[in-house]
């Protein structure tokens, strides 16, 4: 049995101060909703999201956008997922992962709805923008009862479904630091088979900057093969200040394996995920690498 | 009958396109009625417990809560029609007890003016439980003396059957093959969620129940038993279906006897819908079957022995278990001439969510494991599995001995030769795999089904039809379409004799308390049981017309024909009368008559023809990752006579969809009882982007005994594209797979055990 929510208690204010103030006034009972791709079929689902009864829309807020600022990309948190594949700023060798995650991401109409900032609160270990975002260094801006703040991205997530953000919090804005544009970056992401549109198995996004063969900066981030999204800084850091070469890939991506903790659900065994990791990583790095060399 | 007909064999669109595609149709979901109540119900967090005490006071002390009904009030219906043959049967329809049997076993229904009041009702209840040991493996329950699910024990039926001797066909064998097979919980997952009805009691003591049921009548039949009322007191709606492949094949666990109970109290309409979530978890899925097999053959290619030894799990209730495993049993040893076959089925009952009807009965779990056989005999011996199947399949003229029956048509080396053709099976299957990350491989099966259940089952089926008297037509047939078009086929054969243009015939809703009693929609009936009542039905009202015509055209009936709206004298064509001014005539404004034309037939098919099919797979597997892609279907089967091509086609189309989820998608997953993707996002059925080509190819064999040479097509079309993929992927890598529904992983392990 579900029931719809009631009109009286959904919000949509025109400030941020009103919205943050809603939050604190309803506490547990109330969340924001974005683009409610997450949100609302979780409620249709039952029992976890009953105790939401009221909605806060920050649809009003003035969070659609992709702009330059001070050398960095900013994304507002409302931006939807499509949003990403048309803007011009995101069409460079260092982004393409993020493109590939976002053309990655569900189907055309549920991208039009779904935003960048929907995805990173929802904290899936499994959501796609997640990956090439840790893999870009970014940080998200908090508003919240206390004024502005920044989290490094790497520390936002805490948990499945479970994030930095404290109650009244709202995520503004995700940034982007510049990347020289010979950085190479690749996002792969495997689904059961005969899908075209599921949510991950395994997810992977890297980044590779080189100097000739030598490499300068690894990013290698995973999905859905932990409680969160995470850097597998370990692994990166075998292949930093080093020759890159097939063997320390293979050598980073088995590496990279060994930092997941994956579980068994009903979409694969861990011991499927560890494995996949290995190959995603390995074909991620080996694509970067490729791209680093445009 | 003319060879060149006018309206059989072509495609006219749907009737009901229009209707559909602008949302004026109403389906069960759509259905409001003044003073309608919302039922719900709470259901069994428990997987086996007895229900000791339900407390409901608190809830009915709501303003809204106008019923309640509990499982200590509310009879199960826990068999199908097979068992209204006799009076003693009859009593083992229901199951009237306390004990819950399945997480999500309904426990007790309620009535409310609202939704939100229902809810707020049902959290309100409290219900004690005495908890019972579960069994969720099919093994454990038949070895399991000390937990019995139900009073009879663990074991709901067992069928044994031998031809010949297996052991003597063995000894003749040069090689033999043993396997176990495991097949997967499908669910329909139709596109219109099971389980919505309306009931409504009227104070005049008759019962209307809407509902989107394929069985209308006997669902009437249940309904009146369950409620001991009679049968001119219940009257049966179907309305619009989205879709049904056996999910309706009754009435649903906890739905249609319910909701008649709670309005039964209040006399007014009462409506309960299920959740997807609902449909999921506790309405009947496909059978979960452990099948070993053993299968014997000569190096040139004959086979000489199978043994089937197969456990089949119902789950915590069973309706059509009895039919699903003997549905394996004709299914597979009609398919090949194997001279020494041993059968031996059991059901067991489990504590899970039960199982029915799905599309393909029990034949595509057996149809997996008998076409990976024959499949590995053919790599073993070094033959073409095309040539193996030609040289052991039951031809024409052959007995079936399971049906003792007669094989009038089998156009299954055709479907084969024009498959083969168009994909290309020689040079495909010759191919070696190479070395490359990325596998092709192409896979073959074939397939038998019955059409209908005459040798099996009560199969009725009737028709009226009443010409207008301005020439037109309606006709009344309780031949549920679910969404397969069948009202549109069966309008295209009325039309066909009556000589009345497609376009002026209408066909009636599915009401029974107007349209004649029809077994409803199961076991692929409708184009060949239902065509053949509307045939007898239109020759009967062809034959008053004609006999009309005699007095105004002067010539004996037997002299006349029917053409193009016109009763024409044979040797004579200016001797005629449209169909049209004939009916002025006779109905209104020839007084001595006054009558009108009124043809109707009823009665079971004279045959069970089986039909027959063959799918080539073509698939990619990645051994890096496992998985597998299918690239291509090519579907041919036989389906007699195609009364609409493009709807023989769309049921060949829509198999395959269906087929390649069972194969690689699909598949309830459970824990302890629990479902654990009970939603579309975690079941995963195939989406649009995910269908590669299907060719659907119509073979033709003429059906001697159908209406129009016609035949069955809707469950085949699924049953053996499982096993042609897994051939496939077979082929692609060397492996055999052995487990539905087939999962990279799986796959990649095959490949590393196999190095
Ligand atoms: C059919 C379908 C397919 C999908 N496929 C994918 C897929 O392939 N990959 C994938 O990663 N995801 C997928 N999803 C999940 C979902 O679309 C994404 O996670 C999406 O990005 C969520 O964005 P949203 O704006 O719709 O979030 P919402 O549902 O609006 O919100 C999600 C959560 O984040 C919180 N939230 C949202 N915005 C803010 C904010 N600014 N500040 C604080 N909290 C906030 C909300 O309170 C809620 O808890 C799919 C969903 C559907 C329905």
């Amino acid at each position: 049995m579900s029931l719809q929510y009631n009109l009286e208690n959904y919000y949509k204010p025109e400030t941020m101060k009103q919205a943050v103030d809603l939050l604190l006034k309803f506490g547990k009972t109330a969340k924001v909703i974005a683009g409610g791709t997450d949100i609302l079929p979780k409620r249709q689902c039952g029992a976890q999201f009953d105790t939401i009864t009221h909605l806060i829309d920050i649809s009003n807020l003035g969070l659609n956008y992709i702009k330059e600022s001070k050398g960095n990309l900013c994304i507002g948190a409302s931006t939807n997922i499509n949003s990403l594949v048309t803007a011009s700023a995101f069409h460079s060798n260092p982004y393409i992962g993020l493109i590939e995650a976002a053309e990655a991401h569900s189907t055309n109409t549920i991208r039009n709805q779904a935003t960048v900032g929907g995805n990173l609160c929802n904290a899936s270990p499994c959501a796609d923008l997640a990956l090439p975002l840790l893999a870009l260094s970014a940080c998200v801006v908090v508003a919240g009862p206390k004024g502005n703040h920044t989290i490094q991205l790497d520390t936002f997530f805490k948990g499945p479904n479970c994030t930095a953000l404290l109650p009244g919090e709202i995520l503004l804005e995700i940034i982007i630091p510049n990347h020289q544009e010979t950085t190479g970056a690749s996002f792969i992401k495997l689904r059961h088979h005969q899908t075209e549109v599921d949510m991950a198995v395994v997810n992977v996004a890297t980044q590779l900057l080189l100097d000739g063969n030598n490499c300068l900066r690894a990013m290698i981030a995973l999905g859905s093969v932990g409680p969160t999204s995470f850097l597998a800084k370990k692994a990166a850091g075998i292949l930093s200040r080093q020759t890159l070469n097939k063997k320390l890939i293979e050598q980073a991506a088995m590496l990279a394996a060994d930092e997941s903790a994956p579980i068994d659900d009903n979409r694969a065994t861990a011991g499927y995920r560890k494995e996949m990791a290995a190959v995603l990583v390995k074909n991620s790095l080996e694509k970067s690498w490729e791209r680093s060399r445009k | 009958m003319t060879d060149s007909y006018t309206a059989v064999g072509k495609s006219f669109q749907r009737i009901d396109g229009i209707d559909k595609v602008t949302g004026a149709a109403k389906y069960a979901t759509d259905l409001r009625f003044e003073n309608m109540l919302y039922a719900g119900l709470l259901r069994s967090p428990h997987a086996h417990a007895k229900v000791t005490c339900i407390n409901t006071s608190a809830a009915e002390k709501l303003p809204g809560v106008k019923a309640v009904a509990t499982i200590f009030d509310v009879p199960k219906v826990v068999q199908y029609w097979f068992f209204l043959r006799t009076e003693k049967k009859k009593e083992q329809m229901f199951l009237h007890d306390n004990i819950v049997r399945f997480i999500g076993d309904p426990v007790l229904a309620i009535a409310a003016t609202s939704k939100e009041m229902l809810k707020k009702a049902l959290s309100l209840v409290t219900v004690e439980y005495e908890l019972l040991k579960s069994i969720q493996d099919p093994h454990t329950a038949l070895t399991e003396t000390k937990v019995n699910i139900h009073k009879k024990g663990n074991i709901a039926f067992k069928v044994n059957k031998e031809f010949g001797n297996v052991h003597e066909g063995f000894k003749a064998a040069d090689i033999i093959v043993e396997n176990t097979y495991h097949t997967s919980k499908q669910k329909h997952a139709s596109l219109e969620p099971i389980g919505t009805c309306v009931a409504s009691f009227q104070s005049n003591g008759k019962l209307t129940v809407y509902s989107s049921t394929q069985l209308p009548h006997w669902s009437q039949h249940y309904l009146a038993m369950a409620l001991g009322l009679s049968l001119n007191k219940v009257r049966v709606i179907k309305p619009f279906t989205g879709g049904a492949f056996g999910g309706r094949c009754g009435v649903i666990h906890g739905l249609e006897v319910m909701c008649s109970y709670l309005s039964r109290q209040t006399l007014q309409p009462v409506k309960m819908s299920f959740t997807r979530e609902e449909d999921f978890s506790a309405t009947e899925s496909r059978h979960p079957m452990t099948i070993r097999m053993k299968t014997g053959a000569t190096k040139e290619g004959m086979i000489t022995a199978n043994k089937v030894e197969i456990l089949s799990d119902t789950g915590g209730y069973g309706t059509h278990y009895i039919g699903v495993i003997a549905d394996c049993m004709s299914t597979g040893i009609g398919l090949y001439n194997i001279p020494n076959y041993s059968f031996s089925g059991t059901v067991v009952y489990t504590n899970k969510s039960p199982c029915g009807a799905l599309r393909g009965y029990g034949n595509p779990q057996m149809n997996f494991a008998q076409e990976s056989q024959i499949d590995i005999i053919a790599r073993k011996i070094g033959m073409d599995p095309m040539a193996l199947k030609l040289k052991n399949y039951r031809r024409e003229g052959e007995m079936d001995p399971v049906l003792n029956e007669l094989i009038l048509s089998n156009g299954l080396k055709e479907c084969l030769e024009k498959g083969a053709r168009s994909c290309g099976w020689e040079e495909k299957r010759l191919r070696q795999a190479g070395n490359d990350l990325i596998k092709k491989g192409i896979g073959l099966s074939i397939m038998l089904h019955g059409t209908g259940a005459a040798r099996a089952l009560p199969d009725p089926g009737s028709a009226t039809i009443m010409i207008n008297s301005d020439g037109t037509a309606n006709l009344h047939t309780a031949a549920a379409d679910e969404g397969q078009g069948n009202r549109t086929v069966l309008a295209q054969i009325a039309s066909e004799i009556l000589g009345i243009e497609f376009d002026n015939i209408s066909v009636s809703e599915t009401d029974t308390d107007i349209t004649p009693l029809d077994c409803g929609t199961h076991g692929s009936r409708q184009a060949y049981c239902g065509g053949l009542s509307v045939r007898n039905a239109a020759m009967d009202a062809r034959q008053k017309m004609l006999n009309h015509a005699q007095k105004y055209l002067k010539v004996e009936a037997n002299q006349l024909i029917i053409k193009n709206g016109h009763i024409i004298e044979k040797s004579n064509p200016d001797n005629n009368i449209s169909i049209k001014d004939l009916m002025q005539k006779i109905q209104i404004q020839d007084m001595g008559v006054c009558e009108q034309v009124i043809g109707s037939a009823s009665g079971i098919a004279p045959a069970m023809p089986g039909y027959y099919g063959a799918v080539f797979a073509e698939v990619e597997v990645n051994t890096q990752t496992g998985r597998v892609k299918v690239i291509k279907l090519t579907s041919a089967y036989d389906v007699g006579k195609a009364i609409n091509p493009d709807m023989v086609r769309g049921q060949i189309v829509g198999g395959g969809v269906m087929g390649i989820g069972f194969a690689l998608t699909e598949g309830l997953q459970l824990k302890d009882g629990h479902i654990l993707n009970p939603n579309f996002t975690d079941y995963r059925i195939l989406r649009s982007c995910d269908i590669p080509e299907i060719e659907p190819i119509i073979v033709e064999s003429n059906e001697p005994t159908g209406p129009f040479g016609a035949k069955g097509i809707g469950e085949g079309s699924m049953v053996n594209v499982a096993s042609a993929i897994s051939n496939a992927i077979c082929h692609a890598t060397g492996v055999r797979l052995t487990e539905l529904s087939i999962t990279p992983e799986q796959i990649l392990q095959s490949i590393k055990n196999s190095r």
